[in-house]
């Protein structure tokens, strides 16, 4: 039904695009031959083409994200090939990328980290895309060079720089109405003259909150504003040096029945380009980052204060068409929080190496490596290496295996974390053998030091380019993934605690793999009308999970009440959260006579299961209750007039998709339930 | 030719005999059968901490299939507490007594798969304070839905009151089967055995 409707939708747009006329005059015969590339500097850390990259990477441009309507990062992510926002069980959202977690996903502002995750998930609604020059999506692990959480890969927010003489701003007002009843407003400066070059933005996003059951006791979302503030200051002293200096705040405030919570976030990063000679480059990054909460729940106020300070050193030595980058860094990460003892800390010193070179004219290798050692915990290796190979001028295959990891958070260390109401307590390994370290159950059962959990990953791609105006990208991967660290019951009895009370600790234990394919491919019918497509198959399973249910000691009730089968191991479905066929469509059309764009576009995601449900031992298999796919339409206009102001409309998820049919299988749980159908208009002026 | 005459007329006597003696040893057939909506109510204490239950047991035999008021019952059932007739008293408010030498062993597997009954090392008897089956056991709460689910793969072995052997699945908590209905109702699929002893379920 849904699908017949968004033909429908297709065709008339289709025919609407029949009708406009083709519009070249704007264009110069220059760009239409030699059309600006695409660069790219987050798969390698130095600019490269897109197309070149012998990596799968996904560009977002600040094109796409305006034409879209988007507020926050995370709106115009999960319209991306392969990228899925899953809520996980304790209702944090976030990115999952080749199948992992969000935990196993870094996500960089102009190359460093971001800090702050909740149970591992950043929320990317913490992120306005005001300032946004283009994202950068890597797929597969990237530890070599980026080190910790880049398992899954990596995005990297590319914020607006000045890059010619420039004296401009604007302005914006967006609303969306419906249920969301939100507002974000936007002001930027940008400027540069000479030397210097400024770059401001502030921007303004509340909501008056949401409840997509409105039955059910809270809401999905309470009232919040937030603030975003950027300023970032660049200097030419000379050819040979130059600095940049970057400063984000945000600020978040909510008002959840009569307290106060907050999130503030500060980052702060200097960096210092010295031209050693033409052909040596040296950066000096500092980079300090602070994130801090605190809220009221159950009448105790909890907090969470994390700063990280990261001081780096790179060396770029090109060398002919061969380019070298070396780099030594540090870590300081620091947290206090509820549930722990005192201040923890993590120092971390790494160095890293990547040798990009090209053997052959059609032939582009990238040997690379990372070291990182830790204080906390065991030290992790990361090599990489990748190659792309021009087949001809329209096909080239790319390839890459690298290792990737994820350090122990702290949580896993040292929580300290008590609930007597409901007889359970978690420590963290660090935490425990503190307390009880005497202790000869303790000694035997839970090991002092945790790994990194880590991976291998695979990937092999073909870029294929059969025409000019097509574009089709297809990529297997294959992530191996052990030493995943999870909670495991305490066999004992621990002075001072009751022994009715079960206490959970952390160990290194689960295997899974991720693999699939993913196809993202680009059409220019007309020079008015762009059509994109992607897709992702994808199965994640845990390996022991797959030798439990083949050595058959594995049962299950294909119906409530049924008599207990033996799991087969073809009725084994994997890991939670996973949506099997991942799919968007997306059509762009642009009228240049009358300066007028519109666009629609689609998002698929097949079902997908949030726990067991049939009794097998939490292996969830084909008899589970699944939640329901869904296909998410949007849709918006925009017009400019003379440059000076836009205008835009929008609809988001236009059937109204709001997942009503899975609160009977998932009561309770508003993660199965969607926002409905909601409109929006952004008035934007430039200066 | 007299002897072979003999010897026919033997051999035949005692086939004859021998059949007879076949007959009767002949072994009762086991019965599978099922039992729906067990009721067994409990009253639940919740201004002390930790909230403690009362409530007469609902007793079953497996011999005779139904609810039984007397001390020949083999199971008994309260809200989610399952006690054994054997053993002694766990401690319990309104606990039944036990006059009986029953005992419980809980097997992993389909309900088909549990041919005969295991050693009697792997059966146990309530204790003080200890149940014969203890409730993490066999079965399941689902702190979203609220609901409780029976274990697959388990099935319960039982030595009946008098020394027969019975193998249980409990199927359902809820009344008909349906988890939108009221709780503390019992389905199980059940196999007795009616020759004492006999340890086979086929």
């Amino acid at each position: 039904m849904i699908l017949n409707r968004i033909l429908i939708l297709c065709f008339t747009m289709l025919f609407f695009v029949g009708f406009s006329q083709e519009k070249k005059g704007y264009r110069t015969d220059t760009t239409k031959v030699n059309q600006l590339e695409e660069v790219v500097i987050t798969a390698t850390r130095t600019l490269r083409q897109l197309s070149s990259v012998p990596l799968s990477v996904l560009l977002v441009s600040n094109k796409e994200i305006k034409k879209t309507g988007t507020t926050r990062l995370k709106n115009i992510l999960q319209e991306q090939t392969g990228i899925v926002f899953a809520t996980d069980a304790s209702g944090f959202e976030g990115v999952q990328m080749q199948g992992l977690n969000a935990a196993y996903t870094l996500v960089l502002i102009d190359g460093v980290p971001l800090i702050g995750r909740s149970s591992g998930t950043l929320d990317l609604k913490r992120i306005t895309v005001n300032n946004i020059k283009q994202i950068e999506i890597v797929k597969g692990p990237s530890s070599s060079l980026y080190g910790s959480e880049a398992i899954g890969g990596v995005i990297n927010i590319i914020t607006n720089t000045p890059n010619s003489d420039s004296n401009k701003g604007n302005f914006q007002y967006y609303f969306k109405g419906g249920e969301r009843n939100e507002l974000d407003l936007n002001s930027n400066y940008i400027y540069k003259k000479n030397k210097v070059g400024i770059t401001a933005g502030l921007n303004l996003n509340s909501s008056g909150g949401y409840d997509v059951s409105p039955n059910t006791l809270g809401k999905t979302a309470e009232a919040y504003t937030n603030f975003t503030g950027n300023l970032g200051l660049n200097y030419v002293f000379n050819s040979t040096l130059q600095v940049h200096f970057s400063n984000r705040y945000y600020q978040q405030n909510q008002k959840v029945f009569a307290n106060n919570n907050f999130v503030k976030e500060f980052n702060s990063n200097t960096k210092i380009r010295h031209n050693f000679s033409d052909n040596i480059h040296l950066d000096y990054t500092f980079y300090t980052t602070t994130y801090k909460t605190e809220s009221i729940f159950n009448g105790n106020k909890s907090y969470y204060n994390q700063t990280l300070i990261r001081p780096e050193i790179r060396a770029i030595i090109k060398t002919g068409k061969n380019e070298i980058i070396a780099g030594v860094g540090a870590s300081f990460d620091a947290l206090d929080r509820t549930f722990f003892e005192k201040n923890e800390s993590f120092k971390t010193q790494y160095v890293f190496g990547q040798y990009d070179f090209k053997p052959t004219k059609n032939l582009n290798l990238i040997v690379g490596a990372r070291f990182d050692h830790h204080d906390k915990y065991k030290s992790a290796f990361s090599p990489k290496v990748s190659a792309r190979y021009k087949l001809n001028d329209w096909l080239a295959i790319k390839s890459s295996v690298g290792f990737g990891f994820k350090a122990p958070d702290f949580r896993q260390l040292f929580f300290n974390f008590n609930n007597s109401a409901a007889g359970y307590v978690v420590y963290g390994v660090r935490t425990m053998h503190e307390l009880f370290g005497q202790n000869s159950q303790v000694i035997d059962q839970v090991a002092k030091d945790l790994n990194p959990e880590n991976s291998i990953g695979y990937n092999l791609g073909f870029q294929l380019k059969p025409t000019n105006c097509l574009k089709v990208n297809v990529s297997i991967f294959r992530n191996d993934i052990k030493d995943l660290i999870n909670t495991a019951v305490f066999n004992g009895v621990l002075p001072g605690v009751n022994p009715n009370t079960r206490v959970f600790y952390y160990e290194n234990r689960n295997k899974v793999y991720t693999q699939g394919v993913e196809l993202d491919s680009n059409l220019k019918l007309t020079d008015n009308v762009a059509i994109s497509g992607g897709y992702q198959f994808l199965i994640a399973k845990d390996k022991d999970q797959e030798k439990l249910i083949k050595t058959g000691s594995i049962y299950y009730r294909k119906t409530p009440s049924s008599s207990s089968q033996k799991l087969l191991i073809e009725d084994y479905v994997g890991l939670a959260n996973r949506s099997k066929h991942t799919a968007n469509l997306k059509l762009f059309y642009q009228n240049y006579k009358h300066d007028f764009n519109a666009n629609i576009r689609a998002v698929y995601r097949s079902k997908y299961a949030l726990y067991d449900t049939n009794n097998s031992q939490q292996i969830i298999d084909t008899y589970d209750n699944f939640v329901k796919g869904n296909v998410l339409v949007n849709t918006s206009f925009s017009k400019s007039i003379h440059n000076i102001a836009d205008f835009q409309f929008g609809i988001d998820n236009v059937f109204n998709s709001n997942g009503i049919q899975n609160e009977k299988l998932f009561p309770n749980n508003d993660s199965v339930l969607r926002v409905g159908r909601t409109f929006f208009g952004r008035i934007q002026f430039n200066f | 030719m007299k002897t072979i005459k003999s010897i026919f007329l033997i051999t035949l006597v005692s086939l004859f005999i021998t059949s007879c003696t076949n007959n009767d040893v002949e072994l009762e057939p086991v019965v599978a059968k099922q039992a729906v909506n067990i009721y067994a109510p409990v009253t639940t204490d919740y201004t002390v901490n930790p909230p403690t239950e009362a409530g007469v047991f609902t007793r079953f035999s497996f011999e005779t299939g139904a609810i039984v008021t007397d001390d020949t019952w083999d199971i008994a059932f309260r809200g989610t507490t399952i006690l054994v007739n054997g053993g002694v008293s766990v401690g319990l408010t309104d606990e039944p007594a036990r006059i009986g030498d029953g005992a419980l062993s809980m097997q992993t597997g389909t309900f088909s798969e549990v041919l005969t009954a295991p050693n009697d090392s792997e059966f146990n008897q309530d204790k003080p304070g200890i149940l014969a089956l203890p409730k993490s056991t066999w079965y399941s709460y689902n702190g979203q839905t609220h609901l409780i689910s029976a274990v697959a793969g388990k099935v319960l072995v039982i030595k009946t009151n008098n020394g027969h052997y019975a193998k249980m699945e409990i199927l359902s908590y809820y009344k008909d089967q349906d988890t939108s209905k009221d709780s503390r109702y019992y389905s199980f699929n059940y196999v007795y055995n009616p020759n004492v002893g006999d340890e086979n379920f086929e």
